[in-house]
């Protein structure tokens, strides 16, 4: 739990940091990895819903 | 109702903070940002961007700095370079900086560098192994030798000994060495 963040304006998301690269794991279950330098996303799975992590929120809840 | 902050908690900033403002003084042209953690015990990350040159500081309070500054860098991978104090970490930070030179990851060392970092004298280790200083010698001159008799070795410098194999996938298992091979 070091290295969990928060992800403004998404209070479904978590951001774990490591030195070059951010892991988003939403409620939902999906992943995304992305790269800083250079920047890019190098990885992305879909949640149990079949929602990635920046559609899992649900928009009532926003 | 704005509640004012006692001055001591408007003063106390961390090292990473600390570095930051220094950094931020030193290369002006440099895009610098502090990515702070949930929980303040948690790690912190100063990333620091020049030119095609990126270096990720890492920080936490009872561990020091971490460096980074490789882009073949892997996925969940360690830092490359660790110093306990911001003084050291910051000499370094600035030459990396300067030079915008990679990050260099740990090297393999021989027991006898093991030995003098541990602060032990090849006659305290022959005590410990019950033998002499000369046999102590002939073992960190070798460059082959039985796992038992480096693990013994080891041990009376108070570490464990761990084999690793790596798989071709890049993966790793921790060979028991108390077992046959």
């Amino acid at each position: 739990m070091d290295s969990v963040r928060k992800v403004d304006g998404f209070p479904e998301v978590l951001r774990y940091r490591n030195s070059n690269h951010n892991t988003f794991i939403a409620s939902n279950g999906a992943i995304e990895v992305r790269q800083l330098d250079p920047e890019e996303v190098q990885f992305t799975k879909p949640g149990a819903n079949g929602k990635g992590v920046w559609d899992a929120q649900d928009p009532a809840k926003k | 109702m704005h509640k004012i902050q006692p001055k001591n908690e408007i003063d106390a900033i961390n090292d990473i903070q600390r570095m930051q403002r220094i950094i931020e003084g030193a290369f002006p042209t440099a895009r610098v940002s502090l990515d702070e953690p949930l929980r303040k015990t948690g790690v912190w990350v100063l990333d620091v961007f020049l030119p095609d040159y990126h270096l990720a500081i890492a920080w936490q309070a009872k561990k020091g700095f971490g460096l980074v500054a490789d882009k073949t860098h892997g996925y969940g991978e360690g830092a490359d370079e660790v110093f306990r104090d911001l003084d050291t970490a910051l000499t370094r930070v600035v030459h990396l900086l300067n030079c915008k030179r990679p990050t260099v990851p740990p090297q393999s060392v021989r027991l006898k560098d093991i030995r003098e970092e541990l602060g032990l004298s090849q006659d305290e280790v022959a005590k410990r192994l019950q033998t002499n200083q000369g046999g102590v010698s002939r073992q960190e001159s070798r460059s082959d030798c039985r796992v038992s008799t480096l693990t013994a070795y080891v041990h009376a410098l108070g570490c464990e000994l761990l084999v690793k194999v790596v798989l071709p996938d890049a993966t790793e298992r921790e060979l028991k060495l108390d077992e046959a091979l």
